[in-house]
């Protein structure tokens, strides 16, 4: 039975630099993915060489950074120092080649360790370096890490600073488009924790003048601020803090060193105490930590000497010592709060009242909900030993040693129509299938009771891991698979509603998909096509001539689990379901999911979509 | 495989473009998506055909299986689902509600039972099949518009092409996103007469009328339109003393539903029964038994206030017209179909005019090919082209006679025609053949030229041949609104604590003033002259020293407060008379004339005007001679509430007592009978049926002779109209005359009502009552039929000389044999009525308008 393999010299390789980050990109960039979601490897790409900008922002040299994405071209300038032309190739191709390994120039950074760059330039199809510095000018070429041009320095008039141009590879990021609403979303990110910064995306410019409290109200829309925003800064340390009037969870971003820990950590840790301890000193009461940090809405911004991470995609913090001669991360941001935010309190008692009603109204509904809780808990035992709507996968995000635990997925399907066939095409490593039976509960109006009185609600808040916070969210993506027929539009409608209602920050935060499912299949004996749209299948029927057969998917029931592999697979199709701030989410929900009003009716009526049969038209 | 994907995929992506869709851009998306289908693909009915989608297609396939026998329905709901992509379940349910209505499918099993909300046996049992009607009016498929099914394997209709207001007929009911429709069922035979009548030009109103029958108030129906309303009642009879009978259920409502309702506003205590069983069968049966002691009438009324008996429906006739909601009436619905049944009426004869056209073109054609034998020229021909030129050649001199141009399909049609047909041609039969045909087209023609009219006779045929047992079902009456708080079981006991002011029902240690129920309002007068009206709750602090508390009568003028007061100020003494007929709830009104110290001497509530005798007497006082004298209420004038009242004296009174009790100073109550509502009234509607006094009786004899004497009370219920309703004087003789089926002959009998209390028949068992009077000495004259060309004279009859006045239950004297035609009063006789002691009738203002502002607010409930 066994096979003799053999395993002599021959098999042991010695990786090539850029063969090692292009065999293993995850290594180095997270995952790859094709850019529907902010944490793709294409946004890593930019991350690493915006990075080097911002630093040099950091370091006084150059206030403005112009970013280009045309086509899957982004390129990048800075005004700062430059590289120094001598080893601009070295710089962006040899490994454990940098410029910070002194931490006395860039003791507070992120890329330290020289990969950033590199890791870009082996990744991309076409790599472009250029530095100016002193009148001069040096250019490089690169494909896939090879140089292929190595221009002379010449003379040239331009101001100083670096250019860097990059082609992401399409062999490894497959059919990646850059979504600017992820782009944008980071820029804000560095402008916000880099006040003074200006980023010139496209032609739009980003900066800010208060940095997380323009955050946080880019976030927020100012009718739901309980009072104005806190805003307190020291050395090293940045907060910003507010109360939600409607979201019943608590929201964080965390930063260090200008990166964007989504998953918290040790500051973030230190922070949540604090604030307790704080507000619970200066009111005097002990208050219970939940109720305090209620609805709370809050940005945290620290500088840390040499940060360790816990994962190679530095989403959280690991470090405990600030670094250099200052107290642990821990000590430091309890003596900043408990200080700066006391005497915040002591001197603004209109927002120290609005807390502790707020605290107050928590303590209250908590007490309220204690006995549907308690009845909950019961149940989420049983779901902890087996959630029965749940097939779970190998690998959770919170597994931080787990290189794929970005693509952990829960699918929320409809009834029996896809979660079987789901089911046998999964991965099982990273995908999670959660089972829906029927429509779900209309929950527009309704307090968070509904959240442990509904069973199904009950088990998959269980099954996400998301009741009081999203820190220890158990999937990175949660993608909502119904059918692609009217009903299954609003069984979407019914689940996002659902967490805009009582989990607004796991779409805030970029969690929530839905999955695009083909609408037609158009065969004939040789081929078979998948459409998604009805362009497509008239497409399709175009280009497969003679007669086809079109199958119009109803449900996700009619696709076998052998297809299904293929829509859920490396070519998955997922719409982000993004915020934004055209409308509030209340009024959003009050018109849609609410009562019949006369508005809603002409609403209807006027944009009713009328099916156009277009079998008839072809024929 | 994955290539061909990729390939694909690429395509797509190029038209997405990188901006992502929004939330608010999903919403909108989806919600549009999922409202639009509801609207158009499954709740709302199309304005066309008048049938949602569903509907539509289980007909089509019913159509498609149609073979003249029936088909298990779970095979028709199987064939439905190749145009229907959704559940069978509710398939099959779509099509049990459309057999239900009983038009459109013969039914086969059980189908379930709309009275008693029985469910249809499973699909896989019941059968079905098209009726007549149905084929005749929805189906035409040459003027039918097809689109593909949504597998495009199939064909299905648009809409169907009905000939008939079938949306109006079966009525439509659906709940679809932002919006939805509720169309009434209306009756058949009204529909088509009020098609016939639009399309004459003349007015016409449509009513709705319900499979359940029942009575329906349809004043507010405004056409079916978004805020009307139509009020549908049970039909609720006497069964005996002690029960009730419904026969009648109200549309919406199932015996089960009903009696569910009725059990439940027992259990709240609305209404008191003893026991409810369903005896439906093939008609609707439920008993109502109450308790001894509760009025019928009064239990009538209270199952209309307090249970599903009385339901209210708001129409909204929301259809589809070009793939949109419009919210029209149900006029206008008519109108559209009458106007697409013409309309598909002129597409069947035009296909009609074309088809007979073609058959008499190659009829003539055929004639001419072997009368003039040219069939004869093909046998020198040996090529296919030379046969068809050598016919062509040999037509040409007779092409003349038809009305168009031949085509070779023509000429090859010919060359089909079989040898015997030939050898055995009949120029005869052909040209008779030919014109019938002319014959026919001509009649086409002449239809279209009179589509109006045709399109009358139309309906007419339709209403011949399938409307004849279809009479209207629910009997269209107006409603009096019942007060609730009439009718209301009191179940709870009012107690007042008068010394420390308070009022309710849970103070079972004070002292108990009287039952009520929990919607009661209670008013209180105080010791300080103040009085209010307020809901009866368990205990309610009114102030101290109360001295009246009863339930509160709304627009009760009859009640009357007798009272005497000191003015706080200016130590006067007032007495004035006052009856509260409407109030704002929860105010203070002021009695006297509010100063501070006011005080209430003497009280009195009088629940029929009663008027008293009192004796003022003085405090001693040097310069008063008359220490003590009476006052007479009956001299006072009743007026408002807020009115002063009159001086009594400006002395000093020790005390205030009551003399003698009085009797009342009120007109009798004039009491009229509403036909139209079959109800007794005080607001001057319908027939005056006399003026009562406190113990006087209603004498009514119904349609067929049954006597009875009730109270003149106004929540009684009649079930026809009655011959005789008036005020029942004892002594009073009533003359009958009524044929005797058996005996072959006509009596006239004259009696008395002698026992009061007994619903009994004035004639004998097995007799026809022919007339009834209650004038007392009646002379008759009596018409005869006329008898085989004989011509009998007119008898006439002196009552009271023909018979004296004997007992009830007498046969009373032969009168004739003959038939009877008519009976005509030629005279009234003097009756002198007993003596009655005639009571001293004091004028009285009723209620006054004063001039106060605030005096007469209305009641706000």
């Amino acid at each position: 039975m066994s096979q003799n393999v053999n395993y002599t010299e021959d098999n042991i390789r010695s990786l090539d630099w850029k063969e090692h980050i292009r065999m293993r990109p995850g290594m180095y960039i997270g995952k790859l993915g094709d850019g529907s979601s902010s944490d793709d490897g294409i946004y890593m790409l930019l991350k690493e060489v915006l990075d080097n900008c911002v630093d040099e922002f950091v370091m006084g040299a150059g206030k403005t950074i112009e970013i280009q994405i045309k086509e899957n071209q982004v390129s990048v300038r800075d005004h700062g120092r430059g590289i120094p032309l001598g080893k601009v190739i070295d710089v962006v191709s040899k490994m454990n080649t940098g410029g910070k390994y002194d931490s006395r120039a860039f003791k507070k950074s992120v890329g330290l360790n020289g990969v950033g760059t590199k890791a870009v330039n082996a990744l991309s199809s076409l790599f472009v370096v250029q530095s100016i510095r002193d009148g001069q000018i040096k250019a490089a070429t690169f494909n896939c890490g090879e140089l292929n041009e190595d221009s002379e320095i010449v003379s040239s008039s331009a101001r100083r600073g670096t250019k860097v141009l990059f082609v992401p590879d399409e062999s490894i990021f497959k059919k990646y488009i850059y979504r600017s609403e992820y782009v944008v979303k980071m820029i804000k990110n560095y402008v916000y924790l880099n006040p003074g910064l200006s980023i010139d995306f496209n032609g739009e410019r980003y900066f800010s003048e208060n940095g997380l409290k323009d955050l946080l109200e880019d976030r927020l829309s100012l009718n739901d601020l309980l009072y104005p925003i806190i805003h307190l800064k020291g050395k090293d340390i940045e907060v910003a803090i507010t109360h939600s009037k409607t979201q019943y969870s608590e929201e964080y971003h965390s930063f260090v060193n200008g990166q964007n820990t989504t998953q918290g950590g040790t500051h973030l840790a230190a922070f949540r105490e604090a604030l307790v301890k704080t507000i619970r000193e200066f009111f005097g009461k002990s208050y219970d930590a939940s109720d305090v940090r209620k609805s709370i809405i809050s940005a945290i911004s620290i500088k840390v000497m040499e940060p360790i991470f816990e994962s190679q995609t530095k989403t959280k913090l690991g470090s405990t010592d600030m670094g250099a001669e200052m107290p642990s991360v821990r000590s430091y941001i309890i003596d900043f709060l408990g200080n700066q935010l006391d005497n915040f309190l002591h001197k603004n008692s209109s927002a120290a009242d609005q807390i502790q009603k707020k605290i107050l109204q928590a303590e209250r509904e908590r007490k309220e909900l204690s006995g549907i809780r308690k009845l909950a808990r019961e149940r989420s035992k049983k779901s902890s030993l087996h959630n029965k709507k749940l097939r779970d996968c190998r690998v959770h995000l919170g597994d931080l040693n787990k290189d794929n635990r970005l693509d952990s997925t829960l699918f929320i399907t409809e009834g029996d129509s896809a979660s079987g066939s789901i089911t046998k095409s999964r991965n099982v490593n990273t995908q999670a299938v959660f089972s829906l039976r029927g429509k779900p509960l209309n929950t527009f109006g309704m307090t968070k009771k509904i959240v442990y009185e509904n069973e199904e609600f009950n088990l998959l808040q269980s099954a996400l891991n998301i009741e009081d916070s999203l820190e220890d969210l158990r999937y990175n993506n949660v993608v909502i698979a119904t059918d692609a027929d009217v009903d299954g539009m609003h069984i979407r409608l019914l689940l996002i509603t659902f967490f805009l209602q009582f989990f607004p920050e796991l779409i805030k935060e970029g969690h929530v998909y839905i999955l695009q499912t083909p609408l037609f299949r158009v065969r004939d004996k040789k081929e078979t096509i998948y459409c998604y749209s009805e362009v497509e299948r008239v497409k399709a029927v175009k280009a497969l001539k003679g007669k086809s057969e079109i199958t119009r998917f109803k449900g996700l029931g009619e696709i076998s689990p052998d297809e299904f592999k293929f829509f859920i697979g490396d070519n998955i199709r997922l719409d982000p379901v993004m915020i934004d701030k055209s409308t509030t989410i209340d009024k959003l929900l009050g018109f849609y999911m609410g009562k019949n009003t006369q508005d809603r009716q002409e609403f209807i009526i006027e944009n009713l979509k009328v099916e156009i049969d277009l079998a008839e038209i072809d024929k | 495989m994955d290539n061909q994907f990729s390939e694909n995929i690429n395509d797509s992506d190029k038209v997405k473009g990188e901006s992502l869709v929004k939330v608010t851009g999903m919403y909108k998306d989806w919600f549009l998506d999922y409202a639009s289908y509801v609207i158009l693909e499954r709740a709302i009915p199309a304005i066309s055909d008048g049938l949602k989608p569903v509907q539509r297609r289980i007909l089509h396939s019913m159509k498609d299986l149609d073979d003249g026998r029936y088909n298990k329905v779970a095979n028709i709901v199987g064939h439905t689902m190749q145009y229907h992509p959704h559940g069978d379940s509710s398939i099959a349910d779509a099509m049990v509600q459309i057999g239900q209505k009983d038009l459109l499918i013969d039914m086969q099993g059980n189908w379930g039972n709309i009275f008693t909300g029985d469910r249809a046996a499973a699909s896989r049992y019941i059968e079905a099949r098209l009726t007549k009607f149905a084929l005749e009016v929805v189906f035409s498929p040459k003027v039918t518009e097809w689109k593909f099914s949504y597998d495009g394997r199939r064909k299905e209709p648009v809409s169907l092409p009905l000939k008939f207001p079938l949306l109006l007929a079966q009525g439509a009911e659906g709940i679809a996103v932002g919006l939805s429709t509720k169309i009434l069922p209306h009756n058949f035979n009204e529909l088509i007469s009020a098609s016939i009548s639009y399309l004459k030009g003349k007015k016409f109103t449509i009513y709705p009328d319900f499979q359940t029958a029942g009575i329906i108030d349809i004043q507010n129906y405004n056409d079916g339109i978004r805020g009307g309303k139509v009020r549908v009642r049970a039909r609720i009879s006497k069964f005996d003393k002690n029960s009730l009978v419904i026969s009648e259920i109200p549309y919406g409502a199932n015996t089960s539903s009903l009696i569910e309702s009725i059990v439940k506003a027992n259990d709240r205590g609305k209404i008191k029964i003893k026991k409810i069983e369903d005896n439906t069968s093939s008609e609707v049966e439920i008993l109502v038994h109450l308790p001894s002691g509760i009025s019928l009438d009064k239990t009538i009324d209270a199952l209309y206030a307090f249970t599903d008996c009385e339901t209210s429906i708001s129409p909204l006739g929301c259809v589809i017209i070009n793939q949109k909601p419009h919210f029209i009436g149900v006029s206008d619905m008519l109108r559209i179909s009458t106007d697409s049944t013409v309309d598909l009426l002129k597409k069947e004869l035009e296909v009609k005019l074309d088809e007979f056209k073609e058959q008499w073109h190659f009829a003539s054609l055929e004639r001419i090919f072997i009368d003039k034998r040219i069939y004869r020229l093909i046998e020198n021909e040996d090529t296919w082209k030379g046969v068809i030129k050598s016919i062509e050649d040999g037509l040409k001199p007779h092409l003349s006679i038809l009305k168009r141009l031949i085509t070779e399909e023509d000429v090859v049609r010919l060359t089909e025609i079989r040898i015997k047909r030939i050898s055995k041609f009949d120029i005869d039969k052909a040209q008779n053949k030919i014109d019938d045909l002319e014959i026919e087209i001509k009649t086409v023609l002449n239809n279209l030229n009179n589509l109006i009219n045709f399109s009358i006779n139309y309906f007419l045929l339709l209403k011949n041949e399938y409307g004849k047992e279809l009479n209207r079902l629910s009997e269209i009456r107006i409603f009096d609104d019942v007060d609730a708080k009439k009718v209301v079981v009191r179940d709870l006991k009012l107690y007042v604590n008068r010394a420390e002011g308070f009022v309710g029902t849970s103070m079972k240690k004070d002292q108990y003033i009287c039952d009520c129920s929990d919607i009661d309002d209670i008013i209180s007068f105080t010791k300080a002259g103040k009085m209010q009206v307020f809901k009866v709750e368990s205990k309610t602090f009114i102030d101290k020293d109360i001295i009246h508390v009863d339930v509160f009568k709304k627009k009760d003028d009859r009640t009357i407060y007798n009272l005497v007061y000191r003015d706080g100020k200016t130590k006067i003494i007032y007495m004035k008379r006052f009856s509260v007929t409407s109030v704002t709830r929860d105010k203070l009104y002021d009695l006297t004339s509010g100063a501070l110290g006011s005080e209430i001497l003497y009280f009195s509530a009088n629940n029929n005007g009663e008027a008293e005798i009192l004796t003022v007497i003085l405090r001693n006082s040097r310069n008063v001679k008359k220490l003590k004298w009476d006052i007479d209420f009956a001299d006072l004038n009743i007026k408002g509430r807020s009115s002063k009242g009159n001086i009594v004296t400006k002395q000093n009174v020790l005390r205030v007592e009551l003399k003698e009790k009085g009797v009342s100073t009120l007109n009798p109550r004039k009491i009229w009978f509403d036909s139209t509502m079959l109800k007794l009234n005080t607001e001057n509607r319908g027939d005056l049926i006399g003026e009562f006094k406190g113990g006087e009786k209603v004498l009514v004899i119904s349609d067929v002779g049954v006597s009875e004497i009730i109270m003149p009370e106004l929540s009684v219920h009649f079930e026809s109209n009655p011959l005789i309703i008036e005020k029942w004087k004892i002594k009073k003789p009533i003359t009958a005359i009524y044929f005797d089926s058996v005996k072959k002959y006509y009596f006239l009998k004259r009696f008395l009502i002698e026992n009061e209390n007994k619903i009994d028949s004035v004639i004998p068992e097995k007799c026809i009552l022919t007339f009834v009077t209650t004038i007392a000495r009646p002379v008759m004259k009596i018409k005869f039929s006329n008898l085989k060309s004989k011509t009998l004279p007119d008898l006439l009859i002196n009552a009271e000389e023909f018979i004296s006045i004997k007992g009830y239950k007498a046969i009373g004297n032969q009168l004739c044999l003959h038939k009877i035609k008519k009976v005509i009063i030629t005279e009234e006789l003097l009756y002198e009525e007993e003596k009655k002691k005639k009571l001293e009738e004091l004028e009285v203002d009723s209620v006054e308008q004063i001039d106060s502002d605030e005096s007469q607010i209305k009641i706000e409930f």
